[in-house]
């Protein structure tokens, strides 16, 4: 049921909108249909996976389509005023009372220019000031969004991600226009940085009476930010309506199946104690169903904080990692970085440790250690209670999945190669027959989901979807039946409907005996779903360790406590915190 | 055919440059050239300096145009025809050993640079840096001079000089390939450094490689015909430059256009030709960089 | 400050490289075949009066020794004696120096903007055209041999139609006693102007690809389009673009300098142009080795140089080179 407002309060307004893009065999409505109204000061949540049009929803009202894409039925307007098709009045309108941050900051910032200056443009232009009082102003925006006054003079690339983004946010508030449609504002960023960005952006945007337009596929933002939702698929408006009401009883099968899979790898460990807790760990087991895909071993389930049978697999015992790096060109000598600060744990048979970092918490180049990339400067890395070494890890024994499905892997290729690429490549002198080696491809796929193999073994990267990617990713990695494995944020970058899938999958593989895997992540949410152990590391040192459940429930860290805050998603759990 | 193959067709095609039709224009016309040269010592006879003569016994200087001779002769009475079609030998020789030459030294080095890093990447490029600061005419010119006008020698004056930009392009692609995460998780894998370079280094630098083989080749045949223009050049191989040498040197630009145009027209075809096929594999390349 | 730490390795690395040039040019001039000796030492000559033409003309010692004078020659800019000219290398090196910078700086300047503009145009207007102009017109331009557009030149505007005259510098018997008799004479110009109107055709394709090239990836960035959604007009635009295109072009522009440095050998001969490429083939040619030596030496030095500057120019366009982004772990 959709949201109306009174006449006076609708600051914008979609009207039956289909955005239809040109293709080269043909078109594709990308968007069908839309209608909804923006309330004054109100925040909309547009919600959606990759596909579902809502990023062409965005730039189709913002005007700003690419050459292939046409608005071909219905309107939009903002105040009453028809801004459909670009006119003068659209470019009168844009950016003083309409306007965008984009998805990607640093791409959207001259790299020449120096950052303040950028946002000086505004002024000069819109506001006709002159060079000087436009830079004030420009100053007093950054300020306003928590940016140091030192930020002004840099340039893009000398920012961090949060602060470029702060840069973009100051950039779109800067004629404090009437609605705001933000792309995807945070998603780059790191879950800390993500709270804290998203907060002030928030709060200066409630100060000035911006409306919001919110454009993501985290349904967890969402509640925790608007008022009113959108929810898309395939092009259309599957559901909309007041926050609470598409939170708490959604009408869309869609609705709730997005629901699930955000509350599954929600922090919903937090909530509600053990009975909740075992519900949601195995929701068709609760249902009374057996589900397919049941792990079979029921020990590696993080129920019970009982230690599992010791023989550490991987042990870091003090590993520190210093880089040395040039102070660049005009600055005299070397900066030294501790990526890593001391670090000490301890992998065993059976289980699984998380390890939870922001970028800069050295969690990378651990990860690469482990994996023999890489040596430590001092400490010691021990694989299989095997003599401290200067941390050659042993390749066969330890195989890594990386993050993102598009860059691990060589799109040259056909999945058969790649997948048995590491019997191939690796260590082992002796050949194995063709028919051995396809066979153990075929075996590698199946267990990492991708059945029947056969349908596989010929194809290539760019006919498969992200989720499928990263499974042909898995298989690679367990085809040479690693003792341990390491995750490297394998589904940060899947849409959140095929993370769990793939999470299950390797839970699965996790579970057997005489494996263990170690999962590296800054998104807490999936943490629950998949380790015994966490690791929480800052900075490159550890900042707390213990048994997962343990540490999201009672965290005793201040920094695993503001984690943990940060992650969005509270006001799904929390029916009567939702504004009406 | 279902809409999947035939757009697979398309996009293979319009992968391949520009435009499809100039990447088809310009190997139509190197293969033209190629033809002439394999032909036309059978067709118009091998000997390119032998002169002719007018009924009356004196040589056919300067003859305009005409059925007998296409071009006319020159101030010898020399077929100007049959020597333009028999240049091309000498040039085209030159253009693909010297081409593969350049492209041989520039991938070895530009890999061999690129992947391994450290002091050997320091060194590389010393000597590369080094071999750009050598003008190439000036120094080809004194190679030339002193070692010899043979066809080894000419391709080794070019040879030893214009690898040095291919090396440098390849290098950088090469430090870009090996800091993908394929790269990586082959390493991660227990791939070894020769594993690496034959599966991900090299299939991602042929296209590049190739580009500056195409390169080189045009600037050896331009380097070869300026030589020859000069006067530094076999005086028993007829060649385009050596015709435009004799033309200029006898004062025949005042007037005997028939002379002075086909080497040049050739060459312009020639090199032409050869730019717009690098540009097509640019164009190629550029976009497999860019999945 | 790191600027001058910068500026010191620099110079140092060239330098380096100018006396990797000097020893590499010492070795390639003694592997030579022929005896330098015999043309200027008549064989019947006695052993002692050899042995003084010898001593005059620093060929006389072992190997060594003729490489410790050669250096010390070279660095005191004295190259010796030219065996045709019988005067001093470097008295012809600076008087031909300058005839042929001043044909090549105007020549790739001209060859250089006329092709950025057209660049510019192709890459902001696609299918317009000049976008169609420089499909085809870069490629059939880099494959016309300069030489040959000379001479193409000269017969169409010299022989043909006598709008300009055929060669040399300026007329026979015309006064060369100042600079301005010199330089600024409208007799000059008419000399200069095909000589520079073929360089500067030989200059112009590459800047008409680079810089479509450059404008097209820039306009495809982000950031441009960016700056159209937030409403700022079609001269902030053009400024963006213009910078961020213009890094490639700059690096190019120092390179045609030396390209064009080197390719002055042909067109002077062509031109019948007094500079140094010219006088560099006669000497080789002619055997004469001091001048030759003395040539190549000024253009590889001048090409170092040009390289030298661009290095320093080059952190002032791009911030990203001078200071690096932060690193993350």
């Amino acid at each position: 049921m959709t949201v109306r407002h009174p006449k006076a309060d609708v600051v914008l307004e979609v009207d039956g909108l289909t955005i239809n893009y040109g293709l080269m065999d043909g078109s594709l409505d990308a968007v069908r249909e839309v209608s909804f109204q923006l309330g004054r000061g109100r925040a909309l949540g547009i919600v959606g996976e990759s596909g579902c049009g809502k990023s062409t929803l965005a730039r189709g009202i913002f005007g700003a389509l690419p050459p292939n894409g046409k608005i071909v039925q219905g309107r939009v307007s903002i105040a009453g005023q028809d801004i459909t098709a670009p006119s003068p009045l659209l470019e009168r309108l844009r950016w003083k009372e309409l306007s965008f941050v984009p998805q990607a900051a640093i791409a959207s910032l001259d790299p020449l220019y120096r950052v303040g200056r950028q946002v000086a443009e505004i002024y000069e232009h819109h506001q006709e000031l002159n060079r000087r009082a436009a830079c004030e102003r420009a100053a007093q925006m950054l300020l306003a969004l928590d940016l140091p006054a030192t930020a002004f003079d840099m340039y893009p690339h000398e920012l961090s991600g949060g602060m470029r983004q702060r840069v973009v946010i100051a950039s779109a508030l800067a004629l404090r226009p009437q609605v705001l449609i933000a792309d995807e504002p945070t998603t780059a960023l790191d879950t800390l940085v993500q709270h804290q960005v998203f907060e002030r952006f928030n709060a200066v945007r409630r100060e000035i009476g911006t409306s919001l337009i919110l454009i993501t596929h985290d349904l967890g933002l969402v509640a925790d930010y608007c008022d009113d939702i959108l929810v898309m698929y395939g092009g259309e408006v599957v559901e909309s309506g007041l926050a609470a009401h598409v939170l708490f009883d959604p009408a869309h099968a869609y609705t709730r199946e997005l629901l699930n899979a955000t509350r599954r790898l929600g922090p919903s460990v937090r909530v509600n104690g053990l009975a909740d807790l075992l519900r949601r760990q195995t929701p068709a087991v609760a249902a009374g169903q057996t589900p397919k895909s049941v792990p079979r071993a029921p020990s590696s389930y993080p129920l019970s904080s009982k230690p599992v049978p010791n023989t550490p697999l991987i042990e870091f015992d003090r590993v520190v990692r210093i880089f040395r790096r040039k102070l660049g060109l005009f600055r005299r000598g070397v900066q030294e970085i501790r990526a890593v600060d001391g670090v000490s744990f301890a992998v065993n048979r059976g289980e699984v440790l998380g390890i939870i970092g922001a970028s800069g918490s050295g969690k990378s180049t651990i990860a690469s250690m482990a994996i023999g990339l890489d040596r430590p400067t001092s400490g010691s890395i021990r694989l299989e209670g095997d003599a401290p070494t200067g941390g050659d890890a042993s390749p066969r024994s330890v195989q890594l999945i990386f993050q993102d499905p598009y860059q691990s892997m060589n799109p040259i290729y056909r999945i058969d190669w790649i997948v048995a690429e590491p019997l191939r490549a690796g260590q082992m002198r002796k050949r194995l027959p063709r028919a051995e080696i396809r066979r153990r491809v075929s075996g590698a796929l199946e267990a990492a989901g991708l059945r029947p193999a056969e349908n596989y073994l010929t194809s290539r990267l760019h006919q498969l979807s992200g989720g499928q990617r990263q499974r042909v990713a898995i298989a690679r990695a367990i085809i040479t039946e690693p003792h341990l494995i390491l995750a490297d944020e394998p589904v940060s970058m899947l849409d959140v409907s095929v993370r769990a899938g793939v999470l299950e999958t390797l839970r699965e593989l996790a579970s057997r005996r005489d494996r263990a895997m170690i999962y590296i992540t800054h998104d807490l949410g999936t943490v629950g779903f998949i380790c015994d152990r966490l690791l929480v590391l800052r900075e490159g040192r550890s900042v707390e360790t213990g048994p997962c459940l343990d540490v999201l429930e009672a965290p005793r860290a201040d920094y695993t406590r503001a984690l943990l805050n940060a992650m969005p998603g509270h006001k799904l759990r929390q029916p009567e915190s939702i504004r009406a | 055919m279902s809409t999947i193959q035939q757009s697979t067709i398309v996009s293979g095609l319009s992968r391949k440059g520009i435009a499809p039709p100039s990447f088809i224009g310009a190997l139509g016309v190197i293969g033209a050239f190629v033809l002439a040269a394999l032909l036309a010592p059978l067709v118009l006879g091998d000997d390119p300096f032998a002169n002719h003569f007018i009924p009356g016994g004196g040589l056919a200087r300067y003859q305009w145009p005409s059925p007998a001779f296409p071009f006319g002769t020159n101030v010898y009475g020399q077929d100007v025809f049959q020597q333009t079609m028999l240049g091309a030998q000498r040039t085209l020789v030159i253009g693909f050993v010297s081409g593969a030459i350049i492209m041989i030294i520039a991938t070895l080095i530009g890999v061999v640079s690129g992947y391994f890093g450290g002091l050997t990447d320091a060194v590389l490029m010393r000597i590369t840096d080094f071999f750009y600061a050598i003008p190439f005419l000036p120094f080809s010119l004194i190679f030339v001079h002193f070692f010899g006008t043979s066809l080894s020698s000419v391709c080794a004056a070019i040879g030893l000089i214009f690898w040095r930009t291919g090396a440098r392009v390849v290098r950088s692609v090469v430090l870009s390939l090996r800091e993908r995460q394929y790269v990586k998780a082959a390493k991660a894998a227990g791939a070894g450094p020769i594993w690496i370079m034959r599966y991900h280094i090299i299939p991602g630098v042929a296209g590049i490689a190739l580009l500056y083989g195409v390169f080189g080749a045009a600037w050896a045949i331009l380097t070869e015909a300026t030589l020859s223009f000069i006067g530094l050049s076999d005086p028993t191989a007829i060649s385009w430059g050596l015709m435009l040498n004799q033309a200029f040197a006898n004062g025949a630009i005042r007037f005997a256009w028939w002379w002075v145009v086909p080497p040049g027209v050739s060459l312009t075809l020639l090199l032409g030709a050869l730019f717009l096929l690098a540009r097509s594999i640019e164009g190629a390349v550029d976009r497999r960089l860019a999945d | 400050m790191g600027w001058s730490r910068y500026i010191a390795r620099r110079i140092v690395e060239n330098l380096l490289l100018v006396l990797f040039l000097v020893v590499a040019m010492f070795v390639l001039f003694r592997l030579a075949p022929g005896d330098p000796v015999a043309t200027i030492v008549s064989p019947e000559l006695s052993p002692q009066a050899r042995q003084q033409i010898m001593d005059e003309w620093g060929l006389s010692g072992s190997l060594f020794t003729q490489f410790v004078r050669y250096l010390q020659g070279v660095l005191t800019l004295d190259f010796g004696q030219s065996f045709a000219y019988r005067r001093s290398v470097w008295d012809i090196l600076s008087e031909k120096f300058a005839n042929t910078i001043v044909l090549v700086i105007p020549s790739v300047t001209i060859g250089a903007a006329c092709g950025l503009w057209l660049g510019l145009r192709a890459g902001m207007s696609p299918h317009g055209w000049s976008d169609r102009v420089s499909l085809w017109l870069p490629p059939i331009l880099r494959g016309v041999p300069p030489f040959w557009l000379g001479i193409l030149l000269l017969m169409l505007f010299s022989y043909g139609l006598g709008w300009f005259p055929i060669g040399g510098m300026r007329t026979l018997g015309a006064p060369d006693r100042t600079f301005a008799d010199r330089f600024l004479t409208l007799d000059f110009l008419r000399h200069l102007a095909l000589p520079v109107l073929c360089l500067a055709i030989t200059s112009l394709p590459e800047p008409i690809l680079l810089m479509r090239q450059s404008v097209r990836g820039v306009l495809r960035d982000d950031y441009i389009s960016y700056l159209g959604l937030r409403g700022l007009p079609a001269s902030n635009f053009r400024r963006h673009v213009f910078w961020n295109s213009s890094l490639p072009v700059v690096t190019w522009f120092f390179h045609m300098f030396g390209y064009t440095l080197s390719t002055s050998v042909v067109i002077e001969i062509v031109f019948a142009w007094p500079g140094l490429g010219r006088e560099m083939a006669n000497a080789v040619l002619s055997y004469d080795y001091p001048l030759a030596q003395g040539c190549f030496f000024l253009i590889a030095t001048i090409v170092i140089m040009l390289n030298f500057i661009l290095d320093l120019i080059y952190p002032l366009i791009d911030p990203r080179i001078a200071r690096p982004a932060e690193v993350t772990a």
